[in-house]
């Protein structure tokens, strides 16, 4: 399976250096990929800055809708981009600790995403009309907070691992 | 650039005890580089939030205490851009001080600020007249556009300028510009490192 993935068509053509987009498809993909997941983990922050207390004049409701598209949107080109990375060196990469961890962060932090979402969407007319909000939902934009930066810290942090143990 | 008199400056700051402490220290460079990187979302995220609102979405938000919510994540994030980015300048100091890239990145920012300017001046003005409605001011609509890219060309060059840094010793990369500089007695400007691609035998 992996090794289909790495034979493929669409791996031939991302290490391709017949062309000058394909022979530098790596540093094109991390490029894109950086600036999604800016764009998904810095509108998701917002919310939970916003559920911890900033702001409280702001409306929940409006100011969440467009965050989570924006995150969701943000997320969508980050699998796409980190999908087609690991294509070419899918064998190599699918065993690595360090990988199978930055993934199992990635799926903890989406999980918490959810939640928060789910509860946001539920209740966030009833906060903007002055209901205070649960203690749950800060820990949850709390958790959201915290997890999103570990994972780019922590993805950093494995790339120069993975570098310094295969020189 | 690469005899420019702050040469042997930017050289002495590439080996300051910092950069050897930064350079040496496992991982200190590399944790350094996320931090940057959760300012770059921070930032980013904060103000690509404004710029939905200045186009017309969200138009439930009152467009002053948005931008002064907004304002209050993308300042400090952009205060700690700034010290991790500084703290992340100092080893490859001689390249980036000579790096068309670096130098192109700083003027992106100064635009994005320059951006920033030009809305405060323009629709912020009477921001209380349109600020409740969708129907935004094109001089809004227009810097809230230029911002979008400026700051998505801002992160394109500083990913960019991660392929020129020096990599540690025992790294991947050899640090030749140090001994070039030594002989020669001036900065001067390394190949850009060829970025290694994972073995694939099999194809």
């Amino acid at each position: 399976m992996l090794e289909a993935i790495q034979n493929s068509a669409l791996s031939q053509l991302l290490t391709s250096e017949r062309w000058a987009i394909t022979a530098n498809s790596k540093q094109i993909l991390e490029t894109l990929h950086f600036i999604a997941f800016a764009l998904q983990i810095g509108a998701v922050m917002v919310v939970s800055v916003r559920l911890l207390g900033l702001g409280r004049n702001i409306s929940i409701a409006a100011l969440s809708r467009a965050a989570f598209w924006t995150g969701w949107l943000g997320f969508a080109a980050v699998f796409v981009t980190g999908a087609l990375q690991f294509v070419p060196i899918a064998t190599e990469v699918f065993y690595r600790p360090s990988f199978r961890a930055k993934i199992a962060l990635v799926v903890v932090a989406l999980a918490t995403l959810v939640l928060l979402q789910v509860h946001v969407r539920r209740k966030a007319s009833a906060w903007d009309a002055g209901e205070a909000i649960p203690v749950s939902a800060k820990i949850l934009a709390g958790l959201s907070l915290a997890l999103w930066p570990t994972v780019v810290v922590v993805a950093r942090l494995m790339y120069a691992f993975v570098q310094m143990a295969s020189p | 650039m690469e005899s420019s008199p702050y040469a042997a400056f930017w050289l002495d700051l590439a080996r300051s005890d910092l950069a050897t402490w930064l350079q040496l220290t496992p991982y200190a460079y590399a944790t350094l580089e996320g931090i940057h990187l959760v300012g770059v979302a921070l930032f980013f995220g904060s103000i690509f939030l404004l710029d939905l609102r200045l186009l017309g979405l969200m138009p439930q938000l009152l467009a002053r205490p948005t931008a002064r919510f907004l304002l209050r994540i993308s300042a400090p994030a952009f205060m700690l851009l700034a010290v991790s980015g500084a703290l992340l300048f100092v080893p490859s100091a001689d390249r980036y001080a000579a790096s068309p890239i670096f130098f192109i990145k700083m003027g992106a920012i100064t635009a994005g600020g320059l951006n920033a300017l030009a809305f405060h001046v323009s629709a912020w003005r009477h921001v209380d007249v349109w600020g409740q409605r969708a129907r935004t001011p094109w001089t809004a609509r227009t810097t809230a556009v230029v911002s979008v890219v400026v700051w998505f060309t801002v992160i394109a060059l500083g990913r960019w300028m991660g392929y020129e840094r020096r990599e540690p010793p025992g790294a991947e990369i050899e640090l030749p510009s140090f001994a070039a500089a030594d002989e020669r007695g001036r900065a001067t400007r390394a190949p850009l490192p060829r970025i290694r691609r994972a073995p694939s035998e099999s194809l």
